[in-house]
């Protein structure tokens, strides 16, 4: 087993074949000139060090050092409490509990609808990416009118059936959950390119060797698709230890406290303590290291994981035979309790004046009310424009950048390439509310007019999205064979010849999946917009969040109704104009 | 000025790996600023108040707008559009949320020395201790003062333009007959043990409701930490009054001690009551302040003159949202106003960690200085 940290990049591929001498040279060493390759290079390098590096300078230098110099002082201010021991072991149960629920139930639906026969594949789909269209906060609050205490939905049925309800949405197991639930898109998403571009040979083989179903799934499945695994592992644990809506609206409200919500208490005390809050950064980052090692999430990506070759090959589906009706059973529970029942929730709330214990009541009660309430929201129309606009951009340049950092790394030898998957990994230690306030002192000094308007909030969005849109790029860019593009070269294609015609056109499913994952997170962004967005570039998790202190809930999940509706939209005109464009993205 | 000093460094470090990787250049300027001292309120000062009147509407008018940041605008829409109505320039509006956002981006563009604000509304107290002491609110002009509806609004930094009531809430159908709260004392009874609210984030209620308990019903500061801390152990927390307003009308929570009265109006045939109220009401005053260096200095004092007269009858007709300061809702209740004598923002600071242990259940749950450490 390698379970080297997920920062180890992939061997290079073989070497790519250097031209002879032209005949008749003079024999001197040929002068070396920059290509087209080199200069993508350094540029992509250039704006990723400049992306990252500036709020990076600023966690570090206001951690380190205050009028007096170098000091350790944050990290008194910040671990020095009795309750900061108890704040770790939250944060570990947390992110570890929310990271086990999303990688099991993100991959094992990555793989029934990859390469299995099981029913619904279209409602699959839509089950689980939903969760992730919901903004946290919105996911929570759904939680809270499903499961709260003895008085949600649910919850109010199960304590009149045992008395006290079994479940509660409050405390470190809802958190968990609930968290566990709401990323498993992103694992999914992750997945589904991964077993897709399997060659079906290499199981085909174990199986012709006789072993049996779960020995195929555990020595050849599981291991050609490490990479994306690790990377989606990586990726949740760390969004579990970023994590704030949900611990502070299902946490808090049971003590439960984790470095999330110790950052916001930090930030928002006069004078802002910087210091003790990137102390707490410093050891998110810290325990990222370790639950990585920990959990054996990191991983190598070494040619045995190239799953696409020049070898043309269609996975055939796994028939699931007599256990299809309980798989599909299983789907459509998943389906029920991930999205059904919170968008329900959130619906019923939409057309409610206050939310209560639903009865019949309740249900004669319901109007549009809050659905008008929210059109005559100060800026609604702008601010929706502003979001579609953002999204779509911040996703656009994420991933041009990261795919084209993603073939550096995982596909060069290009010197200083592990440096660039470094800084590309290094914005997701780096908390929201951190970056937001970084972001907002430099550009408030910077020559570049963008304080205050939407150029800021895409580069914060980039910035942030950077790793995720890196391991969807590294994801796709790792299973494609040396040989397709080692072939391109012998036949004199240049270096952006092969990356536009060989390389973009074989990754562009995860490609594709990475964008529309970076529009998604853009879309509900909140904790750095909140900083950053002005009085005429305001979006709407800005609008969401101010309607969420009004104590709005109504018009909080009207507008929640409708983003999901924007969304999906989105989410469907991307699939089907990349189908049309030839991603054969088949979902 | 510690939190500009303390970032000062850091900032231009950051400032300057920014500008070696994208160029020097100059910062955009900004045109029309009051001035580093505030001096272009004086300039008005000296008029007559017919010739300041016009003065301000014309110098208004030529600056072309006013830039206003608040964390509460449900009737804002309101207020813009009959400001506008009434002035040739546009009122820009800046609600992020929080009042904790809205500092921290006043604050850093105070530091930065490209204030964006004319006009902040937010907690009084916080104008004039903390914005104050950073030096980001200049004085209350006298003229200005004498523009408000009532002097007894007006404090250095600040004229108070609506106020905050916190006051214990119960679900009706839950507490009845005598288990209806009288005092807040009641909320250390048995009967409110795991069905409490207690809301996070209002240590001014909890530094108000301490002022009141002490110094004016003779509770020792002993007995008020034995009876907060009982209080705590009955209760879960919640981010607001909204949210714990919405667990005490759907019956999760049998009520709470300090939610804002405007949580409970909200929930219009909801089964919630704050009545009758227990005296007495902790007010938490909210005022505006004029930004020292704000970059439109005429349009500030035009919209504040305008803001506090007739922009408060429409604050006052929409007294279910905010409750302004000729409160009619609660005029049978006594109320109390926090005690700012001797408060430095530090000390402000230290009852925040301190409501922030007790929620936590860890000590010390009241600042040194008032136990005497």
């Amino acid at each position: 087993m390698v379970s080297e940290t997920v920062l180890v990049r992939p061997e290079p591929p073989t070497q790519t074949p250097v031209p002879p001498e032209p005949i008749g040279g003079s024999g001197r060493r040929p002068r070396w000139r920059p290509t087209s390759k080199h200069i993508v290079y350094v540029v992509v390098l250039a704006v990723v060090a400049y992306l990252v590096g500036t709020p990076i300078f600023y966690l570090l230098w206001g951690t380190f050092f205050d009028e007096s110099g170098f000091t350790l002082d944050a990290f008194r201010r910040a671990f020095g409490s009795p309750s900061a021991l108890h704040t770790v072991w939250n944060t570990i149960v947390f992110a570890v509990g929310s990271a086990a629920i999303a990688v099991v139930l993100g991959t094992g639906l990555a793989y029934l609808q990859a390469r299995t026969d099981v029913p619904f594949k279209g409602l699959l789909f839509a089950a689980s990416l939903t969760p992730l269209v919901l903004p946290p906060v919105v996911y929570a609050i759904s939680w809270v009118f499903l499961y709260g205490g003895d008085v949600g939905i649910i919850s109010s049925f199960l304590a009149g059936i045992f008395g006290s309800s079994p479940v509660d949405a409050y405390g470190l197991g809802g958190m968990i959950v609930a968290a566990g639930l709401h990323t498993v898109p992103l694992v999914f998403l992750f997945m589904v390119p991964a077993f897709k571009a399997m060659d079906p040979s290499l199981e085909e083989a174990a199986r012709v060797a006789g072993a049996n179903w779960w020995t195929v799934m555990r020595r050849v499945t599981l291991q050609v698709i490490r990479p994306a695994l690790a990377s989606s592992t990586v990726i949740v644990l760390v969004l579990g230890l970023e994590s704030f809506e949900i611990p502070v609206i299902l946490g808090e409200t049971k003590g439960v406290e984790v470095f999330t919500s110790r950052i916001y208490f930090l930030m928002h005390g006069y004078p802002t303590d910087i210091g003790a809050a990137g102390a707490v950064s410093i050891g998110i980052m810290l325990l990222a290291m370790l639950l990585m090692y920990g959990t054996g999430a990191g991983g190598s990506s070494k040619k045995e994981f190239q799953t696409m070759t020049g070898k043309n090959f269609r996975p055939s589906p796994v028939r699931l035979g007599r256990a299809k009706g309980w798989v599909g059973a299983g789907v459509g529970l998943y389906f029920l309790f991930s999205v059904i029942l919170p968008v329900l929730a959130l619906l019923y709330v939409s057309l409610s004046p206050f939310y209560r214990t639903p009865s019949w009541e309740s249900l004669a009660a319901m109007d549009f009310t809050n659905y008008i309430e929210l059109a005559e929201v100060r800026n609604i129309f702008p601010a929706t424009m502003n979001t579609i606009v953002v999204a779509l951009v911040a996703a656009t340049i994420t991933m041009i950048i990261t795919t084209l950092a993603a073939w550096f790394v995982v596909r060069s030898t290009m010197f200083g390439r592990k440096l660039l998957d470094v800084l590309t990994l290094a914005p997701l230690v780096i908390p929201g509310l951190v970056l937001g306030l970084g972001m907002m002192s430099v550009y408030l000094r910077s020559p570049i007019p963008i304080y205050g308007t939407l150029v800021i909030l895409v580069v914060a969005y980039v910035t942030r999205y950077l790793p995720y849109g890196m391991r969807y790029s590294a994801s796709a860019m790792t299973q494609i064979g040396n040989e397709l593009e080692e072939a391109a070269h012998v036949n004199g294609a240049k270096w952006w010849t092969t990356f536009r015609r060989i390389l973009l056109p074989l990754a562009a499913p995860g490609i594709l999946s990475g964008w529309i994952f970076v529009v998604l997170v853009s879309f509900r962004e909140l904790s750095a917009t909140v900083l950053l967005a002005g009085p005429k570039s305001e979006v709407l998790s800005v609008i969401l969040f101010r309607q969420y202190n009004e104590g709005t809930f109504g018009v909080v999940a009207a507008l929640s109704i409708v983003m999901i509706a924007i969304l999906c939209a989105i989410i469907g005109i991307s699939y089907s104009v990349g189908s049309r464009f030839g991603t054969k993205v088949e979902l | 000025m510690r939190h500009r000093r303390s970032t000062a460094a850091l900032v231009g470090g950051a400032s300057i790996l920014a500008l070696a990787l994208t160029g020097c250049g100059p910062s955009p300027a900004v045109s029309g600023s009051a001035g580093a001292d505030g001096s272009a309120y004086d300039a008005f000062a000296e008029m007559s108040a017919d010739e300041r009147a016009a003065a301000i509407v014309a110098a208004a008018e030529e600056e072309g707008e006013v830039v206003v940041y608040l964390r509460s605008d449900d009737v804002f829409g309101e207020i813009e559009a009959a400001f506008e109505a009434e002035y040739d320039l546009d009122l820009v509006i800046l609600n992020p949320g929080t009042t904790q956002v809205v500092q921290q981006q006043i604050f850093e563009q105070a530091a930065a020395g490209r204030i964006e604000a004319d006009v902040v509304e937010t907690y009084s107290h916080e104008l004039n201790l903390m914005y104050a002491e950073e030096g980001v609110v200049a004085p209350i002009p006298a003229f200005l003062a004498e523009s408000a509806p009532d002097r007894d609004l007006v404090s250095d930094h600040a004229i108070e333009t609506f106020q905050y009531p916190f006051l214990p809430v119960w679900n009706v159908d839950a507490v009845t007959g005598a288990d209806v709260p009288t005092s807040i004392r009641d909320f250390g009874e048995p009967f409110w043990a795991g069905r409490t609210a207690l809301v996070t984030n209002y240590h001014p209620w909890y530094l108000t409701i301490f002022q009141e308990l002490t110094q004016n019903q003779g509770m020792s500061v002993a007995e008020f930490e034995e009876l907060m801390t009982t209080i705590a152990a009955h209760s879960s927390t919640a981010d607001s009054s909204n949210p714990a307003s919405a667990g005490i009308a759907s019956g999760q929570y049998y009520g709470g001690p300090n939610i804002a009265l405007v949580a409970p109006q909200r929930l219009t045939g909801a089964p919630v009551s704050y009545e009758p109220t227990i005296d007495p009401v902790p007010l938490v005053p909210a005022g505006i302040g004029l930004m020292r260096e704000a970059p439109h200095p005429a349009a500030a004092l035009l919209f504040s003159t305008w803001y506090l007269n007739e922009g408060a009858t429409i604050l006052a007709a929409e007294q279910y949202v905010q409750q302004n300061a000729a409160e009619t809702d609660l005029l049978e209740a006594a109320k109390v106003r926090p005690d700012l004598t001797d408060l430095t923002s530090e000390r402000l600071n230290e009852w925040r960690i301190a409501y922030d242990n007790l929620l936590k259940g860890t000590e010390p749950i009241l600042p040194d200085y008032v136990r005497g450490g």
